[in-house]
């Protein structure tokens, strides 16, 4: 009898541990990890908050009431005068990027379809050389691109930057595809050469409808790096006109030195093109990350 | 059309491109690097290894490869383990997880050369946003000059740190979602405590995603030139110089081609043996894909 009174009071204090756990250990705990997750979140976010606050502030400004108040007054104007400034180079990274995303996606499904749904000797080999070709670090191909460029005569054009951009981006982007194609159904293809339609028609009219998921994810992800990439656009260009804005930001950079209210607004308006496809599309960029996984 | 040629003509756009532009300048790198070429004008005269042993002996190569050693580990050990943070809390906290989460991925979005604009701003003496902030929190003792020669490598890594966070951020957040909750809720039932489930069930199934995120952090530590070039420009005097940069500065400054290939196959050396137990894994699970 007496023991069993113990057991039923040992049970009941398990039970009151367990509630006790549940009604202030959890929450507690809880509230703790959102607090040290705000916490983090907030000083990622600093060096973003600070570049913009600083971008709309005059000198005096900053320099009288420090680099972390609020705009005593905001000068839009400065990022209208950094956007004029940076124009040409804008205008440069359009024309260099979009025909290289294109060229990109157009070389990439069609080797992708080809590794991914034709059965051939050296398919497993092709694969791999091009999965290892995604880690070649630019070093070992500036000096020789350089060189035939400049043999070529296209030394400080756009067509010799697209070219390199579509040449580093076909490993990721090909195995991107190919892994892409891998999901799709074979019966598509079969059903298609029933018909008796070719390759080409199969892959065009069936096979690329289909991709849009997998080019979506794409198309983000190689706008933001080719649109970002800094040592081609140093290496093969001279004059002002064929380089593009991440070369522009840094003699926008050498040109106003410590009026950082002026670089921080070129770095804004360098960065706004690639921030908003990052912000209207992050589910495509982080869907395309996670499928290749691969750069960053 | 044939059908053992069809494949390869769906191949060949990549395979041309790729060739020539990528595939046969890899080669020519490496007999470059044995050459005493000196800009593009003439081709240099075969010196065989002399490129690499005078490189053995390089005050300025010696100097970056020690720092590249400490982009190496600090890359390894500081992003990875902040972004498995991150991505545990995010993925336990429901309130504003989307918000929170574009916040952290945010940088991904910045070229190098931004991130490098932004953070030289951060970093700069007494007006800087650091400084201010630390002194606005009245921590100013541990104010050091950041882009000075003692700190400025440790500087650069931080804010090069910052980008790849959130790139592993991305990577560890997918591997999470991958683990099945009851799996989680089954070992909690069995009554384990926090630390048995995240270093017995968690840690091991988060395996991919860590070779990834380790693979990444490697890769971009052992090449980091650009972030380097435009925020220190290897200095001040060199001391925050490392490989990747070095060839960069021996090739496009000074002119010298040869000598510059040879700090180009080091990094492409150095690389090759980082990725290769990335490239394995694909390899088998491709194999198992197409078997």
């Amino acid at each position: 009898m007496t023991d069993m009174t113990t057991d039923i009071t040992a049970a009941r204090t398990v039970i009151d541990r367990g509630t006790l756990r549940e009604r202030i250990e959890e929450p507690l705990m809880r509230g703790g990890q959102i607090g040290l997750l705000l916490l983090l979140a907030l000083v990622f976010f600093l060096p973003v908050l600070g570049t913009l606050l600083t971008a709309v502030r005059t000198i005096p400004d900053i320099t009288q009431n420090g680099a972390w108040a609020l705009p005593s007054s905001y000068e839009w104007g400065n990022l209208g005068t950094a956007f004029i400034e940076m124009l040409p180079y804008l205008k440069a990274s359009v024309i260099i990027t979009l025909p290289s995303v294109a060229g990109t996606l157009l070389v990439s499904m069609m080797a992708g379809y080809a590794l991914s749904r034709m059965r051939f000797q050296g398919r497993i080999w092709m694969f791999l050389v091009i999965v290892s070709l995604s880690f070649v670090p630019i070093h070992t191909q500036l000096i020789p691109v350089f060189r035939l460029m400049s043999d070529l005569g296209l030394h400080d054009t756009f067509i010799s930057q697209i070219i390199v951009h579509i040449m580093r981006q076909i490993p990721f982007a090909v195995l991107i595809m190919t892994n892409f194609f891998n999901t799709v159904p074979g019966e598509l293809r079969e059903a298609g050469r029933i018909d008796g339609a070719s390759e080409w028609t199969i892959f065009r009219r069936i096979y690329v409808p289909v991709a849009r998921p997998a080019l979506s994810a794409l198309i983000v992800l190689e706008f933001t790096w080719i649109w970002n990439d800094l040592l081609w656009g140093l290496v093969l260009t001279q004059g002002a006109g064929k380089k593009p804005v991440t070369v522009g930001i840094l003699s926008f950079e050498g040109e106003y030195e410590i009026a950082w209210n002026m670089v921080a607004s070129g770095a804004v308006v360098a960065a706004i093109p690639t921030l908003a496809v990052f912000l209207a599309f992050q589910k495509h960029f982080i869907r395309g990350m996670t499928m290749g996984s691969v750069k960053g | 059309m044939n059908a053992r040629l069809t494949p390869w003509l769906f191949l060949m756009p990549a395979i041309l491109i790729y060739g020539i532009f990528g595939a046969y300048p890899i080669f020519q790198t490496f007999a470059i690097s044995l050459t005493d070429q000196v800009g593009v004008a003439a081709p240099g005269k075969f010196i065989g290894l002399q490129n690499y042993i005078t490189l053995v002996q390089d005050e300025y190569f010696l100097n970056s490869l020690k720092n590249t050693g400490i982009w190496v580990i600090a890359f390894l050990i500081v992003p990875n383990s902040l972004a498995i943070t991150i991505a545990l809390l995010v993925k336990q906290t429901f309130w504003g997880a989307s918000l929170i989460k574009t916040v952290f991925f945010l940088p991904l979005a910045l070229s190098f050369a931004i991130v490098g604009v932004i953070w030289g701003w951060i970093y700069e003496p007494d007006v800087g946003l650091l400084d201010q902030l630390l002194i606005g929190l009245g921590l100013d003792g541990l104010i050091v000059e950041w882009l000075g020669p003692d700190a400025a490598t440790y500087s650069v890594i931080a804010a090069a740190a910052w980008r790849q966070t959130a790139f592993a951020t991305v990577v560890f957040l997918a591997g999470l979602s991958a683990i099945p909750t009851e799996l989680i809720e089954a070992a909690k039932v069995d009554g384990g405590t926090r630390r048995q489930i995240f270093f017995r069930i968690t840690l091991p199934l988060l395996k991919p995603a860590s070779t990834i995120a380790v693979s990444s952090a490697l890769i971009h530590a052992l090449l980091a030139t650009e972030i380097v070039l435009t925020m220190t420009e290897g200095g001040p005097f060199g001391s925050s110089e490392v490989v990747g940069y070095r060839m960069y500065m021996e090739t496009f400054w000074n002119y010298k081609f040869g000598y510059g290939a040879a700090i180009g196959v080091i990094v492409t050396l150095m690389t090759a043996t980082m990725v290769v137990p990335y490239v394995r894994r694909m390899a088998k699970a491709q194999e198992r894909d197409w078997s």
